[in-house]
């Protein structure tokens, strides 16, 4: 999962970014390294196992669907990053109008407020390795007793009040923790692997294939997942940020478009590797007692590593609800004008610290974070469609900007229509949230194209303007 | 560079080593697993103790 800009970014945010301010790839490579280590990968890894899938479904799945990622950020985004050099709002407010950019902005705030509460539930269950009060099953949806509910309020608190007011301290211990939590995930998958009776290197695929990722029947309550959605999933975790164009607001940093390659070093260290090792973790625990089939993070880092990866379980988690919380509080923020940024993210902790007690979001995290692409994808194909197709068609780009409009009605009911398609194609069962974002970017780019020029026409707005 | 910041990074380089060695030694059966997770415990805290006081914090992209 990603967490892109562990800092907020507070310049050049009504303007390109100038030339001297400009960064080089290895910036990149740091940034994504670094931010797709996250707290999230503990909880993913082990829920692919429990969805049943085979080794080569998996790992062919991940190997697939993570260089798609890279392309997408490499060939949708960084393009249009580097040639218009405007954050992700500022474009969607030339485009589109204030008033879709608030919709977004209060979509995305709910998303990041939830996924903060994930990343508290993560955390909360390292202290139920010490504590030793009932933690949720994979199929609890309520809070499992009075010591969870303590747990996740100690938690939560915490992390509210330090992403409120320390927010640039948790942002230095991120980039600090940074290295060792990659060394960690790797001993995790060693130790895992080990545990799981490998001797040899050379023995993996047999091992993988015999008593790790075996391919039997998913967990109650969990999806059969084969090779496509694994695949989709790992294309698509990252939807809202390089389909749905929210790393404009990194790339446009980028000396180079085909800086967007850096993603791989993001995909293939958190998205593979630690996926991987996450899963082993489980693995070795359905070895040791196939009844438990618990995904708590916690006891699953501490059987291997020990204290020390249950320091690693709590950093995770911490580090990405922190910028993720703070994130969340500048989206609310920007919806009440004059309102204390502060004040805004304790509030939004508290309700992130509501939605943790409850376990449902959690063990159902690859769903949620399949909605949350599919929520916002449609804007990144509404960019995507306005910067390169428009102006070929005699359309005007930007027309939110050039009209002088609130609401640019077109990209506004693409966005709704689009969503509205998705969602009762899963609700009625006729596909799975996995599958739906892929043809939903090209509903939400024909409906964009179609309703733009009957705007435009009725408008009689002038043809012009290249991006 | 100043010996100290040359020392703190060595004391650093030490750390991840330990960590990253510590998994590998367990899987060849040099060390047990209670011997492996104090490796990676001890290599945490002279990590988390040594690496703020040389890492420099870049901002975001």
């Amino acid at each position: 999962m990603s967490d892109s800009a562990q800092d907020p970014v507070n310049e050049h945010e009504r303007e390109p970014v100038p030339e001297k301010a400009r960064l080089g790839l290895k910036s990149f490579v740091g940034q994504f390294a670094g931010e797709h280590v996250a707290g999230t990968e503990l909880m993913i890894g082990p829920l692919f196992l429990a969805a049943g899938v085979s080794a080569f479904d998996f790992i062919a799945g991940l190997v697939v669907g993570n260089l798609l990622a890279v392309l997408s950020w490499t060939f949708l985004t960084a393009p249009i990053a580097t040639r218009a050099r405007l954050t992700l709002y500022y474009q969607l407010e030339k485009i589109c109008g204030r008033h879709v950019v608030t919709l977004y902005n209060t979509a995305n705030g709910v998303m990041f407020t939830v996924l903060a509460g994930a990343m508290m539930t993560v955390s909360a269950t390292a202290l139920g390795v010490y504590f030793k009060f009932a933690m949720p099953q994979l199929t609890d949806t309520l809070p499992t007793g009075v010591g969870w509910v303590l747990a996740v309020l100690v938690t939560g608190s915490l992390f509210s009040v330090v992403a409120a007011y320390g927010y640039r301290f948790v942002s230095r211990f991120a980039n600090i923790a940074a290295p060792w939590l990659v060394c960690m995930f790797i001993a995790f998958g060693v130790i895992g692997l080990r545990e799981m009776g490998l001797t040899r290197p050379g023995d993996f695929w047999h091992v993988a294939t015999t008593a790790i990722w075996t391919g039997g029947p998913p967990q109650p309550g969990q999806l059969k997942f084969t090779f496509w959605h694994v695949m989709f999933f790992a294309w698509f975790c990252n939807m809202a940020w390089h389909v749905g164009m929210a790393d404009l607001s990194i790339f446009r940093f980028a000396r180079k478009s085909w800086y967007g390659v850096a993603s791989a070093a993001g995909m293939f260290l958190g998205h593979f590797m630690a996926w991987i090792a996450a899963s082993v973790l489980y693995a070795v625990q359905l070895r040791q007692d196939p009844a438990n089939t618990a995904v708590l993070p916690g006891p699953l880092a501490y059987n291997a590593c020990g204290l020390a990866g249950l320091i690693a379980v709590v950093a995770a988690g911490w580090t990405t609800a922190n910028p993720t919380l703070y994130r969340a509080g500048l989206a609310f923020q920007s919806l009440i004008p004059g309102s204390s940024r502060y004040r805004v993210t304790l509030v939004t902790g508290l309700v992130a610290t509501v939605t943790a007690i409850f376990p449902i979001v959690t063990m159902r995290l690859l769903d949620f974070v399949a909605l949350w692409g599919m929520i916002l994808m449609p804007m990144g194909a509404v960019i995507f469609m306005d910067f390169w197709v428009l102006p070929r068609l005699g359309l005007r780009s930007n027309f939110a900007e050039a009209a002088g409009l609130h609401l640019n009605w077109a990209a506004g009911l693409a966005w709704i229509l689009t969503v509205a398609a998705c969602s009762w194609l899963v609700l009625s069962g006729r596909a799975q949230i996995f599958f739906v974002s892929l043809p939903g970017w090209f509903l939400t780019s024909l409906l964009y194209v179609v309703l733009s020029r009957i705007l435009q026409t009725r408008r009689s707005a002038s043809p012009l303007a290249a991006p | 560079m100043k010996p100290r910041r040359l020392i703190l990074q060595g004391i650093s380089a030490v750390a991840l080593g330990g960590v990253a060695l510590a998994p590998i030694l367990f899987f060849a059966e040099r060390l047990t697993l209670p011997q492996a997770q104090a490796w990676l415990l001890a290599g945490t805290f002279a990590w988390f103790a040594s690496a703020p006081f040389w890492m420099e914090h870049k901002t975001g992209a």
